[in-house]
């Protein structure tokens, strides 16, 4: 919708209140149809589809997980093949972590991080809008390749030599690293995003001390992406090169050094777990508040913690490495960081306890999640601090006991605050609340589920079943466990298919939302549910950590902003103290374009080099097309 | 931003910038002194490391009486030095606290081990 530029611009303060809605309405909707959905920029409508889409793999990845378990409920089984069982277990993981985990945790932020900064829309929603056409792009890749017999078959990690020319014949290594440049670009963008967004448009008077946690826990996340994705980036473009144009960066014989790829492969994915894990944390400490009807206990310490874990997780990612034969003095140092690690965690789960403890605690879906997040998450922060140490680490490496840890450490410090979040949330995302019932049902299905299946991984380890094995024998002592485990998934599966029942039925008939359905205190509680394209007809002037606790009646507002135009207040870092008016770009077709012709060069450049160099024009003719100016009222300064 | 309040902000934060810089800085020493630990029988990555820990622990102090100095003043938003300072002597104690493991993990391995 392009307006001709005008010099003066209409202010909010020149409107009655009765028609400025309007007016912003006007000015900020995108409009309906199929060219307006591709074309928008609303931080909203983006967010709620990297969640659906997410969540779409999620379900994905849970059918392969259903399946390895039907394979493994018996000893020498035949529903799979082993090169089938390979590409299994790697699209597992690789979807699990780099197509939901923390695309999930962003998706998240990009929804509400703007709301609960109280500002219009989020920094560069451009970008947004291709991160999260770049991320499609990339998951489809993959599940595409999957459905050709193409899937990759090196582990979610892909150590070389296995994904190395050498021994890893065809494509299906490429697909693997290149899907890592899609999900990492788009994470990388979105990081970049919220780190603006939160530094520079927070509401007048946020200063760094009513930060809510969440956003808290947004930023670090945001620096961690952004120190810790470039490793994977550079590792995965290194392999493709070793395997398309014949570098030798992994191959020893030629100077090259595999365990290069280990160190780099590590020194992002240690901190990926916290990409996934600090998100959590920060919704679990947003969420505790209404629950518990008292203010999160120890705000300083919970935003301190946050901090030093996000810093101190690129000091942990040797102790993946610890039979790699390094010096054990070096490796007695990886062990050091990670126990130290434990104490900032240990730090909130006590902040946690002490806000339960001292509040009066509803017993709502959203708390019961938080619960189970806090014993599933103490179990694998214990056998953390067990395989952080190097002589134990060294009996059970590559066996169950791994595969019980991350997933207690994953599932539990992720998936259960997620779901939570889900259910608490879910009334600003849609309007209407979920089912209190079903959401209980489901809740006590994945904990008791989630629990039968993975908590007797950890005695399989220790009798020495290996991970990513296709079958096993008969005579073998795991027949038991491993049957046991099968069954219990399926009491999994239930409770996230009575989940995603919940979802969908709560989306279409749920009972409406009022604007606060928890009496929650942070400010996209004061908006209403769903909010308008706007999100905030004033934008709210923030005097405490707990706006909408200690102003109840009248929550002061800033003014000044014009209507004509997509305009939001820009404040300093520390304070939030009002600092200009600045254009919010409109919406735009070429983020898409951009995104397309970014697609079309990585997937070429699968196959050939050259694809690099023709592929970037189109590439380049995308981006001026965005960056032209279009002659609207946002293109002035 | 004068060169007062430039140092101020920077002597706040100092525990949040400074001690995770020694940290990381001591951690790629664990990855080259072993070998020297190993030839020359001295406890070198140990040193290294109580020396980083005195520190990061004088960060510690650093950030909380610079940011004591601040509220105890006149001046405008206290409250952001207050939390910045606590935040960054709590880190910076955190930190002295994983050299300090670091250094006792040294005292007890010769560098030779494989």
């Amino acid at each position: 919708m392009n307006r001709p530029a005008t010099t003066t611009g209409m202010r909010d303060i020149d409107i009655a209140r009765t028609k400025l809605t309007g007016a912003l309405a006007e000015t900020w909707t995108t409009p309906s149809g199929f060219w307006g959905a591709l074309a928008t920029v609303d931080h909203k409508i983006i967010g709620r589809r990297y969640i659906f889409t997410a969540f779409v793999f999620l379900a994905l990845g849970g059918v392969l997980a259903a399946l390895m378990r039907i394979q493994l409920a018996q000893p020498e089984a035949r529903l799979l093949g082993p090169d089938r069982y390979n590409q299994i277990f790697t699209m597992h993981g690789a979807n699990m972590m780099f197509l939901f985990a923390v695309p999930v945790m962003e998706a998240v932020a990009v929804y509400l991080v703007p709301l609960m900064v109280g500002t219009r829309n989020i920094a560069f929603p451009r970008l947004n809008a291709f991160s999260y056409w770049i991320y499609l792009a990339g998951g489809m890749l993959l599940w595409t390749a999957f459905a050709l017999d193409m899937g990759p078959d090196v582990g979610w990690f892909a150590y070389v030599p296995l994904s190395g020319p050498q021994y890893g014949a065809g494509k299906r290594a490429d697909i693997w690293a290149q899907m890592i440049t899609f999900t990492e670009l788009s994470a990388l963008a979105v990081a970049v995003e919220l780190v603006v967004t939160i530094f520079k448009q927070r509401a007048p008077g946020m200063t760094l001390d009513r930060i809510p946690v969440f956003v808290w826990a947004m930023l670090v996340t945001s620096f961690l992406v952004i120190m810790a994705m470039p490793a994977i980036m550079i590792a995965s473009t290194s392999l493709i090169l070793d395997r398309l144009v014949g570098t030798h960066f992994y191959n020893p014989a030629e100077g090259g050094d595999v365990l290069l790829w280990q160190h780099l492969f590590w020194f992002f994915g240690h901190p990926e777990v916290y990409i996934i894990f600090l998100p959590a944390a920060g919704m679990v400490s947003t969420m505790i508040e209404p629950f518990a009807r008292r203010p999160a206990f120890g705000y300083l310490g919970l935003v301190m913690a946050l901090i030093a874990t996000g810093i101190l997780s690129f000091g942990l990612w040797v102790h993946h490495m610890f039979v790699a034969g390094l010096p054990r003095l070096g490796d007695s140092f990886f062990t050091a960081s990670s126990m130290a690690i434990a104490i900032p965690a240990g730090i909130q789960i006590f902040c946690w306890i002490a806000t339960l403890w001292d509040g009066r605690p509803v017993f709502k879906t959203p708390l019961l999640f938080i619960i189970g997040f806090i014993v599933t998450f103490v179990i694998g922060g214990l056998t953390g601090v067990m395989v952080a140490s190097v002589p134990f680490d060294t009996q059970v490496h590559d066996t169950y006991f791994v595969v019980a840890h991350f997933h207690y450490v994953l599932i539990g410090g992720a998936v259960f605050p997620l779901l939570g979040t889900i259910h608490y949330w879910f009334p600003k995302l849609t309007g209407r609340m979920m089912s209190e019932t079903l959401g209980r049902w489901s809740f006590w299905l994945i904990f008791i589920g989630f629990n039968a299946t993975f908590f007797p991984m950890h005695i399989l380890g220790l009798e020495g079943m290996p991970r990513r094995i296709y079958t096993y024998q008969p005579d073998l002592p795991w027949h038991g466990l491993n049957l046991f485990i099968s069954l219990s998934a399926v009491i999994l599966i239930a409770g996230f298919l009575l989940f995603f029942v919940n979802v969908i039925r709560s989306a279409r008939s749920g009972e409406v939302a009022p604007d606060n359905p928890w009496d929650a205190p942070t400010l996209e509680w004061a908006t209403t549910s769903p909010p308008p394209s706007y999100n905030f007809a004033m934008i709210p002037v923030v005097g405490s950590l707990h706006p909408l606790w200690s102003e109840r009646d009248t929550l002061p507002v800033a003014d000044g902003l014009r209507t004509d135009r997509r305009e939001l207040i820009v404040t300093t870092l520390a304070t939030a103290e009002p600092q200009a008016r600045d254009a919010s770009p409109q919406n735009s077709i070429w983020p898409l374009w951009a995104a397309i012709a970014t697609t079309i060069m990585l997937i070429w450049s699968i196959f050939s080099p050259w694809a690099v160099v023709w592929g970037s024009i189109p590439v380049a003719v995308a981006l001026i097309g965005w960056f032209w100016p279009k002659g609207t009222p946002e293109d002035e300064s | 931003m004068s060169a007062s309040k430039l140092f101020t902000h920077l002597s706040i934060w100092v525990g949040l910038w400074f001690a995770p810089l020694v940290w990381a800085a001591n951690m790629q020493l664990g990855q080259v002194l072993p070998y020297a630990d190993c030839r020359s029988q001295l406890h070198l990555s140990a040193a290294t490391s109580f020396i980083g820990a005195a520190f990061t622990i004088a960060s510690s102090f650093a950030s909380w009486l610079s940011s004591r100095r601040v509220i105890g003043g006149s001046g405008e938003h206290r409250s952001n030095a207050d939390f910045g300072g606590t935040v960054s002597a709590l880190s910076a104690t955190l930190f002295t606290f994983a050299l300090l493991m670091q250094g006792v993990a040294a005292m007890v391995l010769t560098g030779c081990e494989k």
